[in-house]
């Protein structure tokens, strides 16, 4: 049997510690504030960070992982796995897509397969996790790939902003710049469509907004004809609402799983404070 | 000396970073170019600190790879690329003359060029470019100094080009930022062959009008939307990718193996399908025509909103949240004339009719009967009812499936008025006096006060529950803008849990109207 790791983008928000008790790669982003290029790692401060961003005079920038990052996991895996899968997120949003298909021309012993979600967020971390799954129950590269795309039909991700100001900052607003620039305060909803992001809905609270996404999980278990879901809550430093969505969720649904946890700093400085999210894979 | 230019080029950049970041509008307008070419610029320079280099050949393929791995972003991807190529063109030589400079600054473009899976002109890549005719034509008698000299006036005219080449930087009123970037690097060169310091000012950012994103080029669409997988024995995304460039944008290319998964939009799907199937077989996964879809989508589905608003300022509202066609009236309701002539002048073949009114209700039931069209009439019975029903609208969505999600939303949402009372009058629990302020929900006299303030607490009090996130206050159009500073605070430091929104609403008789939800 082949030896394969799974690589995937920390954007997953996948918890260090259970990446590295699984045996699964996260690859750093970074967050570009005050001069200084801060990594996504288990060292990241996200307490002193959120408090540092309240007072930010100049918002942070975001950059994708340093092509040594790719690298040195790349050189790494590669002694102890015939095969590497990288999980990452869209091509159209960030150059990992790039690097990581320069740099694996160096390394012609393994096979390194990319693998581009087109998602962020829980969407990516569901279905890294479910990758990582099929890999120790013995499937082979071909088989996970192709449950891999197969699984990012079955799974959504919708993130609850309290403005696009900062989502329009970074210039990857896409298709939402439709909700820009309106006199009514309102609170925006967001996806993903094909590495696209897209609006989804607006509300005005963010109860609404819990509501319309349990609604969106609801339909989507009617249309696969499913009951059950595994799920990610993420929150820029906003304990409250997502303890409040997971007893929701939890609540409505049956939850194979549900991890609870804090935004991806690289996420949290694209969508601002106060944005939570939900992602669900469609089980069974 | 290439060491120092490159030290020299990492602090010209460094300090005019912010000034490169904020013309940043192509290809992704994310203002990071500037700093992105400098972290490049670092990671050599932190090699080449670490590293001590005896020969030319060493020292800039060392800049090369370093920067290589360090790079970031589009321009820093180019940039790495470009030090590649004039690092290959050095590889047998140990003196940095000018006729081997230019060599490698014709390398350096080249690969650059290659580096790009879609080159596009007025770009980092055209002042590269510039400079590299230009060294052709500079005698390698001159002196270094004049050289760069004469390179930094070309790059400078071709920088100043790239607006004309590239219209998303015309309309944001820009020039290139990569170019800018290559344009500092070059800066530093001059100086350090001028035997001078580095130039190094801290260039503050440049003040841009707000660039709308909705009209970028990514954004813009081909017509047919084409998915299908190559397979065969060599086939590589690579190629298949480049060949492909030209026919479209949105272009990703993933291989699986022996099969790569292509998906592009184009005009030309034919060509497309061509141009693959030399690679290996082609197999169709999806073609979608995406004008015809969006044509029938438009003529068929589009479902058109008519609203009536008691003021400007909702009229507003309601036009930026999706109605097609608002009827504003100020003293007198409006007719079922008006009714039926806004729902008649909206091109669409379904129509949902807000009254936003109880008493217009009845009009708009007797115009929807009246017209030859289709018109669905929502009955809202307040104008914060009929906003809250336009949010959940989604014209993705069948009709019956819009009037159900609209009916639930504006059930949920708690309206009242603040208003005067124009006679006195009495109310279950109290007497009412002529110009008593008076606070209404629910159809009934809540509060009333002596003044606009506190009759507007009073009847929020009685509304705002525990489980209430916001509260919307719309001005009416009697009350002066004055005298608003002071009832803000008032109801401010009284909710102080809530989200309290202000706007203007521009109606007539309710200094307030309010939704809370």
């Amino acid at each position: 049997m082949s030896r394969i790791k799974i690589m995937v983008d920390s954007i997953s928000t996948i918890p260090w510690e259970t990446a590295d008790e699984l045996g699964i790669e996260l690859v750093p982003y970074y967050v570009n504030f005050e001069g200084e290029s801060i990594r996504e790692d288990p060292s990241f401060d996200l307490k002193a960070f959120y408090k540092k961003l309240r007072q930010a005079k100049d918002w942070p920038g975001t950059s994708h992982p340093a092509p040594q990052d790719i690298e040195e996991r790349f050189g790494r895996l590669s002694q102890e796995a015939d095969e590497i899968i990288y999980l990452m997120i869209p091509s159209q949003l960030t150059e990992t897509y790039n690097i990581a298909h320069q740099l694996r021309e160096k390394f012609k012993g393994v096979r390194i397969e990319l693998c581009d979600v087109g998602s962020v967020l829980g969407k990516l971390g569901l279905v890294a996790l479910e990758a990582y799954r099929l890999a120790e129950a013995g499937k082979t590269v071909d088989e996970i790939i192709d449950q891999v795309y197969s699984m990012s039909k079955r799974s959504r991700v919708f993130i609850t902003l309290e403005t696009l100001k900062y989502l329009a900052r970074t210039g990857r607003i896409g298709k939402a710049a439709a909700l820009l620039g309106t006199t009514l305060s309102i609170k925006p909803i967001i996806t993903t469509q094909e590495g696209m992001i897209v609006p989804a809905g607006k509300t005005l609270t963010h109860n609404q907004a819990i509501n319309w996404v349990l609604k969106k999980i609801k339909s989507d278990l009617d249309k696969f004809n499913a009951r059950k879901i595994k799920c990610f809550v993420n929150d820029v430093d906003n304990r409250k609402i997502s303890d409040l969505v997971r007893a929701r969720l939890e609540k409505n649904f049956q939850c194979e799983e549900v991890w609870q946890v804090e935004m991806s700093p690289l996420i949290a400085t694209a969508t601002g404070p106060g944005t939570w999210a939900v992602s669900y894979l469609i089980v069974e | 000396m290439f060491k120092d230019m490159v030290v020299a080029a990492y602090m010209v950049l460094d300090a005019e970073k912010e000034y490169i970041n904020s013309m940043n509008v192509f290809p992704v307008p994310d203002g990071d170019t500037g700093t992105n070419m400098t972290l490049t610029v670092k990671a050599a320079v932190e090699g080449v600190n670490r590293n001590p280099c005896s020969t030319i050949s060493q020292l800039s393929s060392l800049v090369a790879d370093q920067c290589l791995l360090g790079a970031r972003g589009n321009s820093g991807m180019i940039l790495a690329n470009f030090f590649k190529g004039f690092a290959q063109s050095l590889k047998l030589t140990d003196k940095l003359d000018i006729s081997n400079f230019s060599k490698s600054l014709i390398e350096g473009t080249k690969k650059a060029y290659q580096s790009v899976r879609n080159p596009v002109e007025g770009t980092i890549l055209t002042v590269m470019n510039a400079v590299a005719q230009k060294v052709k034509e500079i005698s390698s008698k001159e002196s270094l100094n004049t050289f760069f000299k004469k390179i930094l006036e070309t790059a400078d005219h071709a920088q100043r080009q790239t607006p004309e080449l590239l219209p998303q930087l015309k309309r944001a009123g820009v020039v290139d930022a990569g170019g800018q970037g290559f344009l500092s690097i070059l800066k530093a060169f001059l100086s350090v062959a001028e035997g001078k310091k580095a130039e190094v000012v801290k260039k503050d950012r440049l003040s841009l009008p707000f660039v709308d994103y909705s009209t970028c080029s990514n954004c813009l669409h081909y017509r047919f939307s084409q998915e299908f997988f190559v397979e065969g024995n060599s086939v590589s995304a690579e190629k298949i990718g480049s060949s492909l460039a030209s026919l479209g944008d949105s272009l990703v290319v993933s291989q699986i193996e022996n099969r790569v998964r292509v998906h592009i939009h184009t005009d030309f799907p034919e060509k497309v399908e061509r141009e693959s199937a030399s690679f290996g077989k082609f197999t169709l996964v999806a073609k979608d025509d995406m004008l015809a879809q969006q044509k029938a989508l438009l003529a068929q589905n589009k479902i058109g909103i008519v609203a009536v608003s008691p003021g400007k300022g909702f009229s507003q509202i309601l036009y930026e949240t999706g109605a097609d066609a608002v009827v504003t009236f100020t003293r007198s309701k409006p007719s079922v004339e008006e009714l039926l002539e806004a729902c008649a002048g909206v091109e669409c073949r379904v129509v949902i009719l807000f009254p936003n009114d109880g008493d217009i209700l009845p009009s708009a039931l007797e115009a929807s009967r009246l017209l030859p069209k289709e018109v669905k009439v929502l009955p809202t019975k307040t104008v914060q009812e009929g906003i809250a029903a336009l949010l959940s609208f989604d014209p993705q969505n069948s009709l019956s499936a819009n009037l159900r999600l609209m009916e639930e939303s504006f059930s949920q949402i708690k309206c009242g008025a603040v208003a005067r009372a124009v006679r006195p009058c009495e109310a279950p629990e109290f007497a009412i006096g002529r110009n008593d302020y008076i606070g209404i929900s629910d159809g009934r006299i809540q509060v009333k006060a002596d003044d606009l303030g506190s009759a507007l607490l009073g009847l929020l009090a009685k509304m705002v529950g525990p489980e209430d996130e916001a509260v919307m206050i719309y001005r009416g159009k009697e009350v002066r803008e004055a005298k608003m500073t002071e009832i803000e605070s008032l109801i401010e430091s009284h909710f102080s849990e809530k989200e309290i929104q202000w706007y203007y609403g521009g109606q007539l008789h309710y200094h307030f109207i309010v939704g809370i939800a």
